[in-house]
């Protein structure tokens, strides 16, 4: 029994170990070469002369400032409206009776299932149309509108919370609103650090909305990283790598806090509640 | 008595109606009208520069979705990929999961290690695999120089889709999260009855936990052919000129979404590309609804439609059971 | 506590959101002509033009225009401003079509300017050049046709190269026991296939040193300057139509595809490791084909500038039974939009740009080769480098054509065009299709897109 339980213990650790390093292998050599020279050949370990100022080139060697300055706006935008609509709607659905509310709840579940070109696509067109050109406009329309996936996940959460309390505060004489940021909203927490950070890593990493609808001076991080080289100032057609690599691992390092921070309130009950629904 | 309670009912009423204003006035503004403004467009020859003389010309656009080959080509690419990055992406979720399903010390970190990639935006990702697979100086090439084979020409023609999965697989370690919650939801009772019984790993397995878990293997699903059908952004970072929304991959990754970025943004064919959006998006809708009427005969709930379905399997069986039994 | 916390956080950065895109000036140009700093309508007539300050705005870039440059400019000519104006093409046609484009347009002469024209967008300059002080009609070289349409002036080029001159590393040619070509006779494409194979060197599937790069062999525009070597072209007179599927272009294809195979060459199936002119630098690459301007880059950087005796430059190579020719294939100039408020002071700055100290500067720093005769005399000519590279200059321009225009279709945009070539000729140099299946193709797709172009420009 023990030998049993101590081979089968070998057994998951080296599977595991051996996956593991699968898995960090690309981000293992991103690295390293990332701290390399700007002239020298792609290294397979340590590189013998560490160049740590590559990190403090990429940001210098192109407007990295402004590009997270518009990275701010668009992600603040998103993450805003994505919290607080959401939240309002989520709560109309979940606690508030009214005729047509369930069509409406269907409309919008339906969404969920159009596909962001479908939207994105004609809104580009008809905007580039109507010659709205390089705006956050199309950020906070879209965020004024809600997002059915949030709006889901407060409705679900907000379903478990015992209709005592609210039914409670209503006899003290609450409005709906007070019962709404004074009673519900303490205890949806945990959702709002989820949709918090799911629109985070969302409007973080969107390189394509901007693209569309934002000038290459109101580009942020995301995009420019795509569409934006390092390059030798007198020849546009080198590209230093090691600098590019740098410069994505820059880029990661908010993504990574903000999942860290945000996973310990992804409960399994909220996961599992809206997939059994 | 009465009165009070009407106005409170219509006072609730126009709340709701307020709260959920904005979702309305959205879904008119920035869904329904480009929607139907988009189908429209569809059905002329929109160029980007003649919407003063537009022509209605019928399903023009359409039909050259069927004889465009570039079309043609990239649903197949798309179709290809599509159906071996689905599987695997749950195989691989799936998979890590259940090895994650563990108390063993250290499982935490293993997880956020399967897990990280997925949590990474795509634009730093792909450039990473871009360099990583790039033919002279790339890291997978100097590796391979190590043991004295070849370089591959990772990103060229023959190699770009075997790449393209590779790449795809490293980040396919999303669904991890919802199964491990799933699995750990599996009430260990079943599996040491089961046991009692005589069961052994495998089919602990294949007749508890994945019946078990069929909701969340269904969800991913879903997610993972929405995914599939909407890929653009890895192709576009392993294509060799990549730098822009408008590279284009070689032929085997050149997906469909790729091509009507082309059509829309190159050629400026906006009513075109704007024909290929709506085919998509009835495509999509098609499809889910398949996946949707396929879920009720393998997708069991824990609740009364299960319990149901026991019930009605039950009797289906004893039905059964008589009519061997009047033959016999 | 939480709750206020996060609420208070959201709200900041909600705040913070707004003032900033507050800041970075407001919500979108809707239709607006005129610039925030742009000049009063009314005042836009002959009179009071002195008392009032004109913004010219202008897509050149930073690179090519800088601070100090501007500076001067509006310290010559106080009444009127300069800003730099950054627009990719599809922000540009899109402010074109709202009216609120800059004044001043970089454009490639050779490969933009017939679209730009037949599109009715460009100004015509004629007038301009007649009375200019700065722009002599007969002080220009016959290579400034390319700014010329249909006998018509619309801009200038502001420096130019004959892009498909070869530059060698004659350390590598003497390493693999190769004989120096003769810089006065062009090299036939046949040698340079002999002599391509005969540099590179590959071993175990790495390549350690290659031939040539071909970074100029997979395009629309050698393709025609190919065909025009021999007296044929990619286009119908009326250019409404493609003659891609033919036996010329055949041929060419098959050229090309022989270096592809061959692997002496740079391609889709043997990428290089980055820019090639990088790699000639590196000493990995035996012949690069790049203009004049190339030059420029082996005089400063560290790796080249201290023997620049071991590097050589060669006229352009010849199609075996061809013509010399010799052309520019890029030609980066500028027009001035026919929408344009106020082109007067636009061709102020134009004729400034093009001809006054910044073409100077240009021509002094090596990088460029000058437009106007008067200013040939200050290209570099000190180290031999310098001298040698003069001398086959010369011969190309005396004796490469470069009075011909190489042709480009203007109902056509280079980018779709590209595209086009990547997606059908690149599966020949993999084996995966041949050039009798792809040229149909090929022409049937770029015939659709003309008649688009030509349903733009609104031509029958």
């Amino acid at each position: 029994m023990l030998r049993k339980k101590s081979f089968e213990s070998l057994l998951w650790y080296s599977t595991a170990v051996v996956l593991a390093i699968i898995f960090l292998v690309p981000l293992y050599f991103t690295f390293i070469n990332a701290l390399n020279g700007l002239a020298s050949t792609p290294v397979l370990t340590l590189p013998k002369k560490l160049h740590p100022e590559n990190f403090v080139e990429a940001i210098i060697r192109i407007p990295f400032w402004r590009y997270l300055k518009s990275s701010v706006i668009i992600v603040s935008i998103s993450v805003f409206f994505a919290v607080w609509i959401n939240f309002i709607l989520g709560y109309a659905f979940a606690r508030m009776n009214a005729p047509g509310k369930d069509i409406w709840f269907s409309i919008l579940i339906s969404l969920m299932m159009v596909p962001a070109f479908a939207t994105s696509i004609p809104t580009y067109v008809l905007f580039s149309k109507m010659q709205i050109t390089d705006s956050y406009l199309i950020w906070i329309l879209n965020g004024i509108g809600g997002s059915p996936f949030y709006t889901f996940l407060f409705r679900q959460f907000m379903q478990t919370i015992p209709k005592e309390l609210e039914e409670a505060a209503r006899i003290d004489g609450s409005t709906t609103v007070g019962i709404m940021f004074r009673i519900i909203l303490p205890l949806t927490i945990p959702v709002v650090a989820v949709v918090f950070m799911f629109e985070f890593l969302n409007s973080w990493g969107d390189f394509v909305q901007p693209f569309m609808f934002l000038n290459e001076e109101r580009w942020p991080l995301s995009t420019a990283l795509m569409g934006v080289r390092y390059t030798l100032p007198n020849n546009a057609s080198v590209v230093l790598v090691p600098l590019q690599l740098a410069a994505s691992l820059l880029f990661m390092i908010p993504s990574v806090i903000v999942y860290f921070a945000g996973q310990k309130y992804i409960k399994e009950g909220m996961i599992t509640s809206g997939l059994k629904g | 008595m009465t009165k009070s309670r009407f106005n409170f009912r219509t006072k609730e009423a126009i709340t709701f109606y307020i709260l959920i204003s904005p979702f309305i006035v959205m879904l008119f503004l920035m869904k329904l009208f480009p929607f139907i403004w988009g189908v429209i467009m569809s059905f002329t020859n929109y160029t980007g520069f003649n919407y003063d003389n537009l022509k209605n010309i019928g399903f023009d656009n359409y039909e050259r979705v069927v004889t465009d080959n570039f079309a043609i080509q990239s649903l197949q690419a798309t179709a290809v990929i599509g159906l071996i990055t689905v599987p695997m992406g749950l195989l691989l979720s799936f998979g890590l999961a259940l090895l994650l399903n563990s108390n063993k010390k250290g499982v935490g970190l293993f997880r956020t290690i399967y897990y990280f990639p997925s949590i990474i935006p795509v634009v730093a990702t792909g450039l990473m695999w871009r360099i990583l697979f790039n033919n002279d100086g790339g890291a997978f090439n100097e590796l391979l120089g190590l043991f004295g084979i070849a370089p591959v020409n990772w990103l060229g023609m023959e190699w770009c889709r075997r790449a393209l999965i590779i790449f795809m697989a490293w980040s396919a370690g999303g669904g991890i999260l919802t199964y491990l919650a799933a699995l750990k939801g599996v009430s260990n009772d079943l599996y040491e009855s089961a046991s009692i019984d005589g069961a052994n790993g495998l089919q602990k397995l294949l007749k508890i936990t994945i019946p078990i878990l069929t909701p969340v293997i269904f969800f991913n699903l879903v997610n993972g052919l929405i995914a599939a059908w909407q890929l653009f952004a890895e192709p576009i970072f392993l294509a060799a000129n990549a730098g822009s929304l408008l590279a284009v991959p070689y032929e085997p990754n050149y997906v469909y979404l790729v091509h009507v970025y082309q059509q829309i943004f190159v050629n400026q064919r906006f009513g075109y590309g704007l024909s290929m959006i709506w085919l998509l998006f009835i495509f999509s809708i098609v499809c889910t609804r398949l996946v949707f009427y396929t879920s009720k005969f393998w997708v069991f709930y824990e609740n009364e439609t299960g319990s149901e379905r026991v019930k009605k399997n039950k009797k289906k069986t004893a039905a059964r059971q008589k009519e061997v039994s009047s033959v016999a | 506590m939480k709750k206020r916390t996060i609420s208070l956080v959201a709200n900041l950065m909600l705040v913070a959101s707004i003032a900033l895109s507050g800041c970075a000036s407001g919500n979108g140009s809707n239709s607006d002509k005129q610039s925030n700093t742009g000049s009063n309508e009314n005042a836009s007539t002959t009179d009071n033009a002195a008392a009032e300050v004109v913004t010219i705005r202008t897509t050149l870039p930073p690179g090519e225009l800088s601070e100090d440059q501007i500076k001067e400019f509006e310290s010559q000519y106080p009444n009127i401003n300069v800003e730099l104006v950054p627009a990719d093409e599809t922000k540009l046609m899109a402010m074109i079509a709202a009216g609120s484009a800059p004044d001043v347009i970089r454009i490639s002469g050779v490969q933009e300017l017939p679209t730009y024209v037949t599109r009715g967008l460009a100004l015509n300059l004629d007038e301009y050049f007649q009375k200019s002080e700065l722009i002599k009609e007969d002080d220009l070289l016959p290579v400034a046709n390319v700014f010329k349409y249909k006998g018509s002036w619309y801009g200038l080029m502001k420096d130019w190269s004959p892009d498909q001159t070869l530059y060698i590393n004659k350390k590598i040619f003497e390493a693999a026991g190769v004989p120096i070509p003769d810089p006065k006779t062009p090299l036939t494409y046949s040698e340079l296939l002999d002599i391509t194979q005969k540099l590179t060197k590959i071993e175990n599937g790495k390549v350690i040193i290659e031939g040539m790069d071909g970074d100029t062999l997979f395009s629309m525009t050698n393709v025609q300057m190919q065909l025009q070597q021999i007296g044929k072209s990619l286009w119908s007179d009326d250019m409404k139509k493609a003659n891609i599927n033919n036996d010329d272009v055949k041929n060419v294809l098959n050229r090309i595809n022989q270096f592809v195979q061959a692997k002496s060459v740079y391609s889709p199936i043997n990428p290089a490791p980055n820019w090639t002119g990088g790699t000639f630098i590196d000493g990995q690459l035996a012949i690069a084909q790049f203009g004049y301007w190339y030059t420029g880059i082996l005089r400063s950087d560290s790796k080249t500038k201290d023997h620049l005796d071991d590097y050589m430059m060669l006229p352009a190579p010849v199609v075996d039974g061809g013509t010399r020719y010799s052309p520019v294939t890029g030609g980066t100039g500028a027009i001035i939009l026919k929408q344009s408020e106020h082109p007067d002071e636009a061709f102020t700055f134009l004729e400034w740009y093009m001809a006054g100290k910044p073409a100077d500067d240009r021509a002094k720093s090596g990088w460029g080769v000058p437009i106007f005769k008067s200013k040939m005399s200050l290209v570099p000519q000190q180290t031999n480098f310098d001298k040698q590279t003069f001398e086959v200059l010369n011969d190309e321009i005396q004796n490469g054509q470069t009075d011909t225009v190489l042709e480009f279709n203007p109902y056509l945009n280079a980018s779709a065009v590209n595209g086009l070539i990547d997606k059908l000729i690149t599966p020949i140099y993999f084996g995966k299709d041949t050039p009798e299946n792809a040229l149909p193709e090929l022409e049937k797709q770029i015939q659709a897109l003309i008649e688009e172009g030509m349903d733009i420009a609104g031509v029958e």
